[in-house]
C-alpha cells in the first residue's frame, strides 16, 4: 500500500490555511451563490400524503382560473392564486404489471422515481434515482446540504411492510440510487441542529474546535479503509461499501465548501425541543424547519413525507379514533368516506400553514413561496380502489417567475407524473427531454 | 373453471395454510413403490395445471415449470406451497375436481422426500455485509467504551427486511447517517477520553498594584527591594484552586530570596526562589475552596539584601501569575480509563503508550485482528495530535474517533481470502462476532475473545457450551427485545391507539408493561431453558399492578413486575396476552381477522396472501344494514367467493379470541351479546373459547416449531432464507423435537446450523 501522507493531512496537520486553487467548491457559500445566482434561487420540494384522497371532495368541479376550491381544499383560501391544481397525472409504474398487491409500497417508490420498484423483501431492494435527487445532484453544490429528507414516522418497525415489498419503499420517497433510499429525519429538534448547529455552549467550544481540527483528517482515514476494505469484498458487499464511501465524499465537500463561511442561522429562528405529541404541531414545525431551510438557503430541495404511505394512525385531533389505512378502505360507507375527507383536509390544514408562511417571507424578489415549486399529493388516487391515475396532485408557487398559478389543469388521464418532474427539473437547471414513462414536458404550466 | 371462482384462485391460491384440516398420513404398503413421476406428476397434471398454466396462471404459479422430478430442488419454493396446500385442503378450491384421499396423501409425503432430497448441503448461503443497526451500535459503543450513552437513538431509523431489522442488505447508510456516526464518534470518544481542558486564567502583572521596592518590566516584575505587587480576582466557579508562579532570582548574601504569597491578608505561602532569573520556574499553591466573590492577592518579596561593596544583591523576579480553577466536571469513569486510557504514561514513554492503548482498543472495536495498514492509518492521526502539541489524552481521543468512524467499527466484516471457492468455515472472531449480535445483540466479551484467538470456537462442543453461558447471561435479554420484539410484532404496539373514550384503561404506562409482560415472559423460557412449546401454553406469566388489574389477578400492585401462575385456562401462552391482543386489534374493536392473520403468520409461518386489490375491508354500511353482531356480519364476507378461501382460514382462529377485548381484558358480552367464541376450521374441526384453540395449535407443533426455527434463523444470519436454507431449518426443528424443544437446543441448532457458521465467498468485480 502508499504510505505517502494525503496532502490534506498534511496541511491540516501544520495548521496552514488551505493554499490550494480556488475552486467554486471552497468558495463559502454566500459567496457562491452570489456569484451563481444572478437570477433568483429557485426551491423544490414534494410533500407527500399516504392512503389516497377522498378525490370527490379534492378535484374542483371547474377548470381554468375560476375553480372554487372543494372541501378539502378550501384551507388554501389564502393561497389560492399561488397553487395550480394539475388533474389526470399518472404514475403507471406504481400498478401492478404482473407484480400482485403491494400497492401502498410501490406507490411510494414509485411516486418521484418513476420506476416499478423491485418485489423484495429485502434481499435486492431496486429502484431508480428520484427527481429531488436528480435536482439535488445538479444544485445541491450550492448549499450546505444539497437536499433535505424530513416526515413525521419512522419507518416500521417490526413485520411485513407491504405484501411482500421491504418496508424501505413504503418509507421513502426520496432515491439516491437504485438501492439506497435517502433516510429521513423524524425529529425537529435533530433537524435544526443538522442545519444550523447544536448551538455553542461555551464548555464545549474547546472539544468543538478539536473536532473541527481533525473532522477531514479522520474523514481521509476514513476514506482510505473503506476503499481499501472494498477491494476484498464481493459484489454485493461492495454496494454497501460504495453507499459508504458516497456518503463520506458527500460530507467531505460539505465541510470543504463551508470552510469560513459564516453560520446561516436565521434571526429569531429557535429551537424545537423534540417531537410534540401533537401530530398536526409535529407537521408544523417539520414544515417551519424546510421553510428555514430555504430561507437560509440552507437547502433548495426538499422531500417530506406527513406520514409513511399505508400509515394507519389515528387522528385524535379531528376526532377520528380509527385508523387512517382501515378507514382508506371506505368500501364506499359514506361514513368512512366522511371520515377520510377529514383526514385529507387535516393534511391540507397543515399545508396551508407552512404555504401562508412561506408567502409571508419577503426576499425582496417575491416572497419565498413565490421561489419554489412545491408539489403535494400522493401516489394513491382512491384508497379503496389503489388506483395510481388521476392522482391527487397540487403544485404551489411560482418557480421564481417560472409558473403561472391560480388554475385547476386538467390533463388527460394517464399523463406521467414524469412530464411534470421534467418541466420542474428544467425550471431548476436540469435540463432534459426524456424520464423514464415521460412523454414530454408538461404544458400549461406556464 | 367457472368464471365466478377466479377470484378465488387469484386472491387465495397458495401459501394458505388451514387449521385442523386433514393431517398427513403415511403412504400404505402397496405392490409397486409409488415414484414421483408415476404418482404425483399426474396428480398435478390432472387437478392443478388446468387453472395454473401459462403467462395467466392463476397466482402465478405455473405448473409447466414443474413437469420432472428434478424440479423439485429447481423449483423447491413452489413445491413447498403445493405440499402446504394440499395438506391443508386448500387446493384444489372447493367446486373443482378433488385428488383422491389417497392420491393426495401419497403426493404430500413424495413430494417432502424430493424436497429433503433436493438439499444441497453444501450451499451454506451468504449474508450481505451487515452495518451494525440501532440497537446494536448502542450496546458495542457501551461494552467498547464504558460510556452509558445512547447515540444510536437519533440514528434514523432501520428498514426492516423478512421481519427483522439486521438484514444486511436492507441496512444502508445514507449522508445523514453519516453525519450521525460521525458526531457520534466524536460525542463518545470526548465523553470515554475526556481531556483536561485548559482553562488557566492568567494575570497581567503589568496591570498588578505595585508598592514598595518593585517595578514592572517588559519581562514582568523586579524586586530591587522589598515590596508587594497586588491583584484582586472574582473565581467564575467556586470550588479547589491553584495559584502558579513563575519566579526567579539573583543570589546575594546568606540566604535565598524568599517570596511570600498572600492572599487577603493571609500568608497562605513562603518559598526559596532559589534558581536564576534567566530561568524562572512554577511555584505553586493551592487555594482551597475558594467562593464566587472578590479576594486580593498579593506577591511579596521579603528579604532583600544588598551589599555595596560585594555588589552582592539579592533580588527577585516575577515573570507571570497563573490561576487555575477547579478540575472540569467532566471526569473519566473507571471502566472507560480500564478500556481506554490506562493509566497515565511514563514520563518519555508517552508515544509508545498510546501506539499500544490504540491498538487495543482497534482491535476491540473491529472485533477482529488488526490488518497492519489499519494500524498505520490510525497511528498516523493520532500522531498529527501529537504533533499539534495537543495533550496526551487528546491523542487517544481523536484516535478513538476515527476507530469510531471507520468501516471496520460500522460494518461486521467477514473477509473471505483472496482466491477462496466454495464454501468456507468462518474463522474464530467471525464466529465470535456471530454469537454475540445473535445473542446479545452486541459485542464479544473477552472470553469470547479469547476463545477466538486461541482458536477455539470453531469445536463444536465449545460452541454450545458459549450458547448455554451467554443465554444464561443478562444481555441475553436482547433476544427478548429484539427477537420476539419483532417475531410477536411487540415493537408494534408504539403506534397502536385503542381509543380512549372505549378503553379508559390504556395508557402508554399499560402499553410499556404489555411489552414488558411478553418480554419477561419470553426471557423465562431463556433463562430457564423450558419449551419452546411454552410460547402457546405456558401456565405463568409477569405482571405488574396495572396489568394484574386488566387480567383480574388479585393481589399485585406497584410498578413492580412478578412471576404469576395462571389460575384457569383462560390465558396461557403469548397468544392470550395483552401485548399481543392489543396490536392486532383496530383502535375501536377487535379485529378478528388480524389476530387470525397474526396466528398464521407468526406463530405457523404460513401467512395468506394480501387481499387482492380492491377487496375492501368489513362494510360497516353493511353492518349497519344487517344489525347484525360481527361475526354474523362477517360471516356473509365469507360467502363472497373472492374472500372466503382465505377468510375461512383467518376468521376463526380470531373468533377463538373473542372472549379478549381491544386491549386483552376478559370479556362475556359485546355490547349486549354473550361473547361467541367458538369456531369451525376448514377442514371442520370445531372448537370453543382460547383453551380449546390453544389445544388446537399445540396439536401443530411441527408448524410451529418448523416457523420459530426459520425466523430464528433469518434473525442470526441477518438475510431472507432460500429453499435450500429451508433444508438447514429442518434440522434445527428436529433438534427442537429430539431435545424435549428446549430453547437451548434450539439456540444451539442454529448456532450450529452451516449457514450460520459457514459463507460461501462472492465473486469479486
Amino acid at each position: 500500500m502508499s504510505h505517502s501522507i494525503p496532502r490534506r493531512t498534511f496541511l491540516k496537520g501544520i495548521g496552514t490555511a488551505m493554499s490550494l486553487p480556488l475552486l467554486e467548491a471552497m468558495l463559502p457559500v454566500s459567496a457562491v451563490a452570489q456569484a451563481i445566482d444572478k437570477a433568483r434561487p429557485n426551491r423544490m420540494a414534494f410533500l407527500f400524503v399516504p392512503n389516497g384522497v377522498n378525490m370527490q371532495h379534492w378535484t374542483p368541479a371547474a377548470e381554468g382560473a375560476g375553480f372554487t376550491l372543494p372541501h378539502i381544499l378550501e384551507p388554501l383560501a389564502e393561497v389560492k392564486d399561488s397553487i395550480n391544481i394539475l388533474t389526470g397525472l399518472t404514475q403507471k409504474h406504481a400498478f401492478a404489471n404482473g407484480d400482485g398487491p403491494g400497492d401502498h409500497a410501490r406507490s411510494a417508490a414509485a411516486w418521484l422515481t418513476g420506476v416499478q420498484p423491485k418485489k423484495t423483501k429485502g434481499s435486492d431492494i431496486k429502484l431508480g434515482i428520484s427527481a429531488d435527487q436528480l435536482a439535488a445532484l445538479k444544485v445541491g453544490g450550492r448549499t450546505k446540504f444539497a437536499s433535505l429528507e424530513i416526515g413525521c414516522e419512522r419507518g416500521a418497525q417490526a413485520g411485513d411492510c407491504d405484501s411482500g415489498y421491504s418496508c424501505a419503499y413504503s418509507s421513502s420517497i426520496s432515491w439516491r440510487g437504485e438501492s439506497t433510499p435517502v433516510a429521513k429525519e423524524v425529529n425537529p429538534r435533530l433537524v435544526f441542529e443538522r442545519l444550523f448547529g447544536a448551538g455553542s455552549q461555551a464548555e464545549q467550544s474547546e472539544s468543538q474546535a478539536r473536532r473541527d481540527r481533525y473532522r477531514l483528517s479522520i474523514l481521509d482515514l476514513v476514506l482510505e479503509d473503506a476503499s481499501r476494505l472494498k477491494q476484498r469484498l464481493g459484489i454485493r458487499d461492495q454496494k454497501k461499501m460504495d453507499e459508504y464511501l458516497a456518503a463520506v465524499r458527500e460530507i467531505e465537500v460539505r465541510l470543504q465548501r463551508l470552510e469560513g463561511a459564516e453560520s446561516l442561522a436565521v434571526k429569531g429562528a429557535t429551537r424545537p425541543t423534540g417531537i410534540p405529541s401533537n401530530y398536526g404541531e409535529h407537521i408544523r414545525l417539520m414544515g417551519d424547519m424546510m421553510v428555514l431551510a430555504f430561507q437560509s438557503d440552507t437547502t433548495r430541495v426538499c422531500t417530506f413525507m406527513f406520514a409513511n404511505e399505508g400509515s394507519n394512525r389515528s387522528y385524535r385531533e379531528i376526532g377520528v379514533s380509527e385508523g387512517h389505512h382501515d378507514i382508506s378502505h371506505h368500501g364506499r360507507d359514506e361514513e368512512k368516506l366522511e371520515k377520510k375527507k377529514q383526514i385529507d383536509r387535516f393534511h391540507v390544514e397543515q399545508l396551508a400553514y407552512i404555504l401562508n408562511k412561506m408567502q409571508s417571507i419577503d426576499e425582496g424578489n417575491g416572497t419565498l413561496l413565490d421561489n419554489t415549486m412545491l408539489v403535494y399529493g400522493g401516489g394513491i388516487s382512491d384508497g379503496d380502489r389503489h388506483n395510481h391515475d388521476d392522482l391527487p396532485i397540487l403544485m404551489a408557487g411560482k418557480g421564481a417567475g417560472t409558473i403561472r398559478t391560480g388554475r385547476h389543469v386538467r390533463y388527460s388521464n394517464g399523463t406521467p407524473m414524469n412530464n411534470l418532474f421534467l418541466s420542474l427539473l428544467d425550471r431548476i437547471g436540469v435540463p432534459g427531454e426524456t424520464l423514464g414513462d415521460a412523454t414530454g414536458k408538461l404544458d400549461q404550466l406556464f | 373453471m367457472r368464471p365466478n371462482h377466479k377470484p378465488v384462485l387469484f386472491a387465495c391460491v397458495f401459501g394458505v395454510l388451514a387449521l385442523g384440516s386433514m393431517p398427513p398420513v403415511q403412504s400404505q404398503a402397496k405392490p409397486a413403490p409409488a415414484t414421483f413421476e408415476k404418482d404425483v406428476l399426474p396428480v398435478t397434471a390432472k387437478y392443478c395445471a388446468p387453472c395454473h398454466t401459462g403467462k395467466s396462471a392463476a397466482g402465478g404459479v405455473d405448473f409447466s415449470v414443474l413437469k420432472t422430478k428434478e424440479s423439485a430442488s429447481s423449483q423447491a419454493a413452489i413445491w413447498e406451497r403445493v405440499v402446504r396446500n394440499l395438506k391443508s385442503g386448500a387446493m384444489p378450491p372447493k367446486g373443482s375436481p378433488q385428488p383422491t384421499a389417497l392420491q393426495r396423501t401419497q403426493s404430500i409425503s413424495l413430494i417432502e422426500s424430493a424436497l429433503s432430497a433436493g438439499c444441497n448441503l453444501n450451499d451454506p448461503g451468504r449474508v450481505t455485509l451487515r452495518r451494525l443497526n440501532r440497537t446494536e451500535y448502542n450496546r458495542t459503543i457501551q461494552d467498547l467504551t464504558g460510556v452509558d450513552f445512547r447515540p444510536g437513538d437519533d440514528f434514523p431509523s432501520d428498514d426492516v427486511g423478512y421481519g427483522f431489522d439486521n438484514i444486511g442488505d436492507v441496512l444502508s447508510i445514507s449522508p445523514l447517517l453519516m453525519e450521525k456516526y460521525l458526531d457520534a464518534a466524536s460525542t463518545v470518544a470526548e465523553r470515554a477520553v475526556p481531556v483536561p481542558q485548559n482553562r488557566r486564567i492568567p494575570i497581567d502583572v503589568a496591570k498588578m498594584g505595585l508598592s514598595g521596592g518593585v517595578q514592572a518590566v517588559a519581562a514582568g516584575l523586579v524586586y530591587a527591594s522589598n515590596g508587594e505587587a497586588r491583584t484582586t480576582f472574582t473565581p467564575k466557579v467556586g470550588g479547589d484552586h491553584k495559584i502558579t508562579v513563575l519566579a526567579g532570582s539573583t543570589k546575594g548574601g546568606p540566604e535565598v530570596a524568599k517570596m511570600e504569597v498572600v492572599l487577603d491578608e493571609f500568608r497562605i505561602a513562603q518559598f526559596d526562589v532559589a534558581n536564576p532569573m534567566d530561568k524562572p520556574i512554577s511555584y505553586t499553591v493551592p487555594l482551597p475552596r475558594l467562593e464566587r466573590k472578590a479576594y486580593t492577592l498579593r506577591i511579596r518579596f521579603v528579604n532583600d539584601y544588598y551589599n555595596a561593596e560585594t555588589k552582592e544583591d539579592r533580588n527577585l523576579v516575577v515573570t507571570g501569575v497563573v490561576l487555575d480553577p477547579p478540575a472540569p466536571m467532566q471526569q473519566i469513569t473507571a471502566e472507560s480509563r480500564r478500556l481506554i486510557l490506562g493509566a497515565p504514561p511514563v514520563e518519555g514513554k508517552e508515544w509508545e503508550t498510546a501506539v499500544a492503548r490504540l491498538k487495543a482498543f482497534a482491535t476491540r472495536a473491529y472485533r477482529r485482528p488488526l490488518q497492519p495498514e489499519e494500524e498505520e492509518r490510525i497511528l498516523r492521526v493520532a500522531k498529527l495530535v501529537r504533533d499539534n502539541r495537543e495533550p496526551y489524552e487528546a491523542w487517544i481521543q481523536i484516535g478513538v474517533t476515527a476507530i469510531l468512524a471507520s468501516p471496520g467499527f460500522l460494518f461486521r466484516t467477514e473477509l473471505d481470502p483472496v482466491g477462496a471457492k466454495g464454501a468456507r468455515g468462518l474463522n474464530d472472531y467471525e464466529i465470535a462476532s456471530r454469537l454475540s449480535y445473535f445473542l446479545w445483540s452486541g459485542m464479544p466479551d473477552e472470553t469470547l475473545f479469547s476463545l477466538a484467538a486461541q482458536g477455539k470456537l470453531k469445536n463444536r462442543a465449545v460452541l454450545v457450551a458459549q450458547t448455554k453461558r451467554m443465554l444464561a447471561d443478562k444481555r441475553a435479554f436482547a433476544l427478548a427485545e429484539n427477537f420476539a420484539g419483532q417475531w410477536l410484532e411487540l415493537r408494534k404496539l408504539n403506534t397502536s391507539a385503542p381509543d380512549p373514550t372505549l378503553f379508559p384503561a390504556y395508557s402508554p404506562k399499560l402499553r410499556s408493561a404489555m411489552q414488558m409482560e411478553t418480554m419477561l415472559f419470553f426471557d423465562e423460557i431463556v433463562k430457564s431453558d423450558r419449551s419452546v412449546l411454552d410460547f402457546l401454553s405456558g401456565k405463568f406469566t409477569f405482571v405488574n399492578g396495572d396489568l394484574a388489574k386488566l387480567y383480574g389477578i388479585p393481589g399485585v400492585t406497584g410498578e413492580e413486575f412478578r412471576k404469576v401462575a395462571l389460575p384457569d385456562d383462560r390465558r396461557a401462552g403469548v397468544l392470550t396476552q395483552a401485548s399481543v391482543l392489543t396490536l392486532t386489534s383496530n383502535p375501536t374493536r377487535t379485529s378478528p381477522v388480524k389476530r387470525g392473520k397474526w396466528v398464521l403468520e407468526q406463530i405457523l409461518g404460513t401467512p395468506p396472501p394480501p387481499p387482492p386489490p380492491g377487496a375492501s375491508q368489513l362494510s360497516e354500511a353493511r353492518e349497519k344494514i344487517v344489525g347484525k353482531t360481527l361475526r354474523q356480519r362477517m360471516e356473509m364476507h365469507r360467502k363472497d367467493p373472492a374472500c372466503a378461501t382465505c377468510h375461512q382460514r383467518m376468521d376463526p382462529i380470531g373468533f377463538g379470541l373473542e372472549n379478549f377485548d381491544g386491549i386483552g381484558a376478559w370479556r362475556k358480552l359485546e355490547g349486549d351479546t354473550p361473547v361467541d367464541a367458538s369456531g369451525v376450521l376448514p377442514g371442520g374441526q370445531k372448537f370453543a373459547g382460547p383453551a380449546q384453540l390453544r389445544a388446537i395449535l399445540l396439536g401443530r407443533k411441527k408448524e410451529f416449531v418448523a416457523s420459530l426455527a426459520e425466523k430464528m434463523m433469518v434473525y442470526a444470519t441477518g438475510r431472507g432464507l432460500t429453499a435450500n436454507d429451508k433444508c438447514f431449518a429442518d434440522d434445527v426443528r428436529k433438534r427442537v423435537e429430539d431435545n424435549q424443544y428446549r430453547f437451548s437446543s434450539l439456540i444451539a441448532g442454529v448456532a450450529l446450523s452451516e449457514p450460520f457458521l459457514k459463507r460461501i465467498p462472492e465473486p469479486k468485480r
